[in-house]
């Protein structure tokens, strides 16, 4: 039966790690045949609840304003869904900033619908089993909305060429007392923390493969994973202080990871471990 | 503090894809994009967010020092070297391999600390044939 | 605003065929074995049983445990007698339904 067909297969996966003699290839076939069989069946991954949780919060009214989120403009205009995470992160001039698809929604759910937005940046990031919260779920619908589609950012504008390089400059950075940058780990091809693969992002052909897979359904926590969400993560691990939803720095990065990942489909949710 | 330019063009650097920042990033607006990123974080916790000497000097070079800045390193990290007062340098491996399994400390969720920190070697390290991770 | 469950059942079938229905509903399935922070137990809160009907008659039904993972996808498949109507039953601890009704038109 489908449904405990991922239990079998979390058994297998503690099975394997519980043989240290098994060498890297064993393992890493095994976690492919795991991965295969959850992405065999697109429809039965539990992300796409928050898609359709995500859609019916963009179409329906809401906050003090009592609008929906319909007015919102993604970048190709107000209504616009389709394509638009494809060109994200990007500059908007009412904002007067380069906003990636969360920062953006917030944007539009503070000014089109009158949510506080120290409200929104409270513990905006789901703990283990509870489901991603509102902005989350419409981001990976509207991501939903350009699969197939390649990232194609133009990165045209003074600001976004600005967060561009700053990105890198981020990515390269060390700091902190164990002296991490996301280089330090993201250091080379093949390298993993625990069971857990590391990307590349260096180099673009790993880039185009996995950034398109953001966000994710994450099975070992039960919830979708958002791309700040797992920068947030990431500069938690570093030792590095709490980093605010939307800040310029994680749009900085999700602009560098986008730019590396250009030409690469978008293809969502993906499925983690 | 002296003002560093964090050069953009590396493209001698092996391994380093391609570089986007044509402008200079310079170090005031990484400062400035630092301060505002980490709204709750304290004057202590921003301290960790400017790297030593040693730290800028690697990520300037994107952990590619010339031969002369890694001598410098050497020599100034060496000097922070405290060994054991008891001149041992061979402890309790047992103690030592839990300190290498605990990654515990420092995270921002590790306060107030309710244990030792560990040393989280695994993260990067492979250590034991034994250890899968 | 929590999420819907997704239910995927042909839009038609003839009779006598065969078609496979799958079923994905948002639910945590605590176990009642994770600890909060300070240590005290999470509760139990698992949907322990999903029924199906068709036409008024049970098809399929599945009895859930801790061993299930959040968020559980079942589908199974059936062998289409006629027209009708498909009413999906998720019974969670403590007595609470979901209930979700699609029907299948026959062609």
């Amino acid at each position: 039966m489908n449904g405990i067909r991922r239990n079998v297969c979390a058994i297998l996966l503690v099975a394997s790690a519980a043989h240290g003699q098994q060498s890297t290839d064993a393992i890493e076939r095994k976690l492919e045949t795991y991965r295969s069989m959850m992405k065999a069946d697109p429809w039965s991954n539990p992300g796409m609840l928050d898609v359709e949780r995500g859609e019916a919060l963009w179409k329906t009214r809401g906050g003090p304003m009592n609008v929906s989120l319909e007015g919102c403009d993604l970048g190709l205009g107000p209504r616009e869904v389709d394509g638009a995470f494809a060109l994200l992160p990007r500059y908007f001039a009412d904002a007067d900033r380069v906003l990636d698809v969360e920062a953006r929604i917030l944007w539009c759910m503070e000014k089109l619908q009158g949510f506080e937005r120290a409200k929104l940046l409270t513990r905006p990031h789901p703990g283990s089993g509870m489901p991603v919260k509102d902005f989350g779920a419409i981001a990976t619908y509207v991501a939903y909305r350009s699969n197939g589609q390649s990232f194609a950012t133009a990165f045209s504008h003074p600001k976004e060429k600005e967060a561009l390089a700053l990105g890198e400059a981020l990515f390269f950075r060390r700091s902190g007392p164990m002296d991490f940058a996301c280089s330090t780990c993201h250091a080379d091809t093949g390298k993993r923390i625990r069971l857990q693969l590391l990307p590349f992002f260096s180099k673009a052909a790993e880039a185009q493969r996995i950034v398109g897979e953001w966000p994710a359904y994450r099975v070992s926590t039960a919830h979708v994973m958002t791309m700040q969400h797992r920068i947030y993560d990431c500069l938690w691990q570093m030792r590095l202080p709490e980093v605010e939803l939307g800040s310029d720095l994680s749009v900085a990065l999700i602009s560098y990871l986008v730019k590396q990942a250009e030409g690469g489909q978008i293809n969502v949710p993906g499925l983690k471990r | 503090m002296k003002r560093e330019l964090i050069l953009a063009l590396f493209v001698g650097l092996a391994g380093a894809g391609a570089s986007y920042a044509q402008q200079v990033v310079e170090e005031s607006t990484v400062e400035r994009i630092l301060s505002t990123a980490f709204p709750k974080a304290s004057a202590d916790w921003l301290s960790r967010l400017k790297g030593d000497e040693t730290m800028q000097a690697c990520s300037n070079r994107r952990d590619a020092p010339t031969a002369e800045l890694a001598r410098a390193i050497k020599v100034r990290e060496r000097a922070t070297l405290q060994y054991p007062v008891d001149g041992k340098l061979i402890g309790d491996w047992k103690r030592g391999e839990q300190l290498a399994q605990s990654g515990y400390g420092l995270r921002f969720t590790d306060y107030p600390v309710t244990q030792e920190n560990g040393g989280n070697c695994y993260a990067c390290h492979q250590l034991t044939k034994q250890e899968v991770s | 605003m929590s999420a819907k469950p997704r239910i995927r059942v042909p839009d038609s079938a003839r009779i006598g065929e065969v078609i496979e229905i799958k079923t994905l509903i948002a639910h945590a399935m605590e176990t009642g074995n994770r600890r909060n922070n300070d240590g005290s137990i999470v509760p139990r809160l698992l949907l322990h049983t999903f029924e199906a009907k068709f036409a008024g008659t049970e098809v399929f039904r599945a009895n859930l445990h801790t061993g299930t993972a959040a968020n559980p996808f079942l589908s199974f498949f059936m062998k289409v007698p006629g027209p009708g109507e498909f009413e999906f039953t998720w019974i969670e601890d403590g007595g609470a339904r979901i209930t979700e009704r699609r029907a299948l038109s026959v062609i």
